[in-house]
């Protein structure tokens, strides 16, 4: 699996260098509205690790972005994102298979766009890549796994690729797929074990609305 | 010692044994897991121990397949519009 994530953020950079080629011409084509607001909404699979999740996690995040565009191609954009807990049956190994559900998690990260909108046509593709911080937030109930005493704040990476169908002239659909890392303390209790804390993979699928100003 | 080592790829294949094909085989410290598509087998000092995937790991599993197919249209379409635009590019300096 690993692998593979190296083979798909190779790509990424390949198609980030793509647009960088056609960047210059396409600024003549530059509209001027810039700012743009979303809200998404989908699924986020935390993987299971061998120092904190002994099972996947399936939650439901919860996100607005606010993004700037230099040029047609190449912009940056801020994300803050609430990944709501879902109850679901684990297996926690000698444990068994319980019903349990992470604690809150708080994502916010910041990220510079490639985009390549495809001419003479609603569709404008991007790829991704930023980095930014993800919060756990403590929670010692029963049902939760991993039980944190007290938040645990993570530095986090992510890469991805999306895409706009514009609707008119400001509203647009808006469809982003995202991998993000999260890499935990080795010394807080809860998200590492014997010194040891492997970061934590996420994969995310959104859909939303954005609304260009 | 860590070592993740792809030794298949495909969901949902049969390798010719009939059994699921492996996609994956890591190797940290003394642990062993050979990771199946719909199952885990784990080997820890000689103890071998398989287990079915949970709802929750099939659910994850999707996801990602999901996502690569996504990634594979978003990258599709990218290309073939890069590629149009590099043609007609050619095309105008003539």
């Amino acid at each position: 699996m690993q692998v593979l994530r190296i083979n798909w953020l190779a790509v990424g950079a390949a198609a980030l260098l793509g647009a960088g080629v056609t960047s210059s011409a396409a600024r003549a084509e530059d509209d001027g509205s810039r700012v743009q607001v979303s809200v998404l909404g989908g699924v986020q699979n935390l993987n299971k690790n061998d120092t904190a999740l002994p099972d996947n996690f399936v939650n439901i995040p919860a996100g607005a972005t606010l993004s700037y565009d230099f040029s047609r191609n190449w912009g940056v954009e801020g994300e803050f994102a609430w990944l709501i807990p879902v109850k679901q049956s684990v297996d926690l190994g000698v444990a068994g298979s319980q019903d349990r559900k992470t604690p809150n998690i708080l994502s916010y990260q910041g990220s510079v766009i490639g985009r390549l909108p495809l001419s003479g046509t609603a569709w404008s593709p991007y790829v991704a890549a930023g980095l930014g911080a993800v919060t756990f937030l403590s929670n010692s109930d029963v049902d939760r796994f991993p039980q944190l005493k007290d938040s645990q704040t993570a530095f986090a990476v992510n890469f991805g690729a999306g895409t706009n169908y514009g609707l008119g002239s400001h509203w647009a659909l808006r469809a982003d797929y995202r991998e993000l890392a999260a890499f935990p303390s080795k010394t807080e209790a809860g998200l590492s074990t014997g010194s040891k804390a492997d970061a934590i993979w996420m994969e995310r699928g959104t859909l939303g609305l954005a609304y260009r100003f | 010692m860590n070592n993740t080592q792809a030794v298949g790829s495909g969901v949902g294949q049969t390798g010719s044994n009939g059994l699921p094909q492996t996609r994956e085989r890591r190797l940290v410290g003394q642990k062993e897991t050979i990771d199946m598509n719909s199952a885990v087998i784990e080997r820890t000092a000689g103890r071998i121990e398989a287990r079915e995937l949970s709802s929750a790991g099939v659910l994850a599993r999707t996801i990602v397949l999901i996502g690569r197919v996504f990634y594979s249209a978003i990258f599709f379409m990218a290309a073939s519009n890069f590629s149009r635009q590099a043609v007609a590019s050619i095309g105008g300096q003539r």
